[in-house]
């Protein structure tokens, strides 16, 4: 999925867990955009995730990518950069 | 986890970068400009995979982990602003071959950065005071050694291992302060130097040391106001510049004019 907002000034309205029935996603891109929240849910197919200004200060707490190969979230307001608390939970699994 | 790449740059917001040691595929690690940063844990100097590691301009990072990076091929830390040491090297890393630190406050550089063994060319540009590694003239495949812009503290170290011989061939001490002794202990050091230029640096004298020097070709002391007295010049000199060296005596300067065959010597005029 590849998604480029075209620049403007309006907000992206929208709940935040609208990628959890997309449980096969590969590829999301998503360029520009203001968004009114964080993602609640990323999908765990993901391969690649290329995010500029991802807009929440945490990574959702169920993505365990196993086979995400590339990450890219220049400019995003992330805190704390932690995958690992994640994925020794899938490993646990 | 299959990870290869992972790019944080520009995220004004982070300040911590937590264990990272479940990415064991990851190559390349990014996060240039977190300009809150101020800590990483130390599982980021153990990714045996990783090649790329560019923390450039992480001006609130006061300290980065220990390195164990058998892969590292690049490793950027200029504009970390607060970061006073090089990290410890943990054994040998031999694939990285250039390290250039601007602007960063890094003072003086752990024993271990002689494990770095395939550095080629080492630049360190700044102010302030900066003392040079102690054991740079060990390391086999250091090439060139560029140095701007700094107080020079003396180099603590061993005495001096005459089986060794330096491989530095191009030698930039530029805009520096540069004790006498400080120069001499280079100049042993890097005995085997062609290209030696001080453009700028603040010495008195030119050691006799440099006679020892058997392949040096060219040297540029523009500059250097000074410079007053140069003991000794080696045969192989064949290209000298010395504009505006205000202090050199005659003695010197004739020394220069008899054995050496290209020289910008604009001084001369100048004293007439």
């Amino acid at each position: 999925m590849y998604l480029d907002i075209p620049l403007s000034e309006e907000v992206v309205e929208w709940k935040g867990d609208e990628f959890k029935k997309m449980e096969n996603l590969k590829t999301l891109i998503i360029k520009n955009g203001l968004f009114s929240k964080g993602p609640k849910h990323l999908p765990n197919s993901l391969r690649v995730l290329e995010w500029p200004r991802y807009p929440s200060q945490h990574i959702p707490s169920d993505f365990r990518p196993r086979k995400l190969s590339i990450c890219r979230l220049p400019e995003s307001d992330l805190k704390i950069f932690d995958l690992h608390s994640s994925l020794k939970a899938s490993v646990m699994i | 986890m299959t990870l290869r790449e992972l790019n944080l740059n520009n995220s004004q917001c982070l300040r911590k970068i937590l264990n990272v040691s479940g990415l064991q595929n990851l190559e390349t690690i990014s996060f240039q400009h977190c300009k809150n940063l101020i800590q990483i844990h130390d599982s980021i100097g153990l990714l045996s995979k990783l090649k790329i590691l560019d923390a450039e301009g992480c001006s609130k990072l006061k300290s980065f982990p220990p390195l164990k990076l058998t892969s590292l091929e690049q490793l950027q830390l200029s504009f970390c602003e607060s970061l006073k040491w090089f990290p410890e090297i943990l054994g040998q890393m031999m694939n990285i071959k250039v390290i250039v630190l601007k602007g960063t406050s890094i003072k003086e550089f752990p024993f271990s950065f002689r494990y770095l063994t395939g550095l080629h060319t080492l630049g360190i540009w700044g102010s302030g005071m900066l003392r040079l590694p102690g054991n740079i003239y060990m390391m086999p495949n250091l090439s060139e050694v560029y140095v701007q812009g700094f107080q020079l503290l003396p180099i603590q170290h061993d005495e001096l291992n005459s089986t060794v011989f330096s491989n530095v061939q191009k030698l930039r001490l530029i805009k520096c302060n540069l004790p006498n002794e400080l120069l001499s202990t280079l100049l042993m050091w890097f005995a085997n130097v062609k290209y030696l230029n001080l453009l700028g640096s603040n010495f008195t004298i030119l050691p006799e040391c440099l006679k020892d020097c058997h392949y040096l070709s060219s040297l540029n002391m523009n500059c250097c106001k000074y410079l007053q007295e140069i003991q000794g010049i080696p045969a192989s000199l064949k290209h000298v510049s010395a504009l505006r060296c205000e202090s050199l005596t005659s003695s010197s300067r004739i020394m220069l004019l008899n054995q050496v065959f290209f020289i910008v010597f604009v001084f001369i005029l100048h004293s007439i």
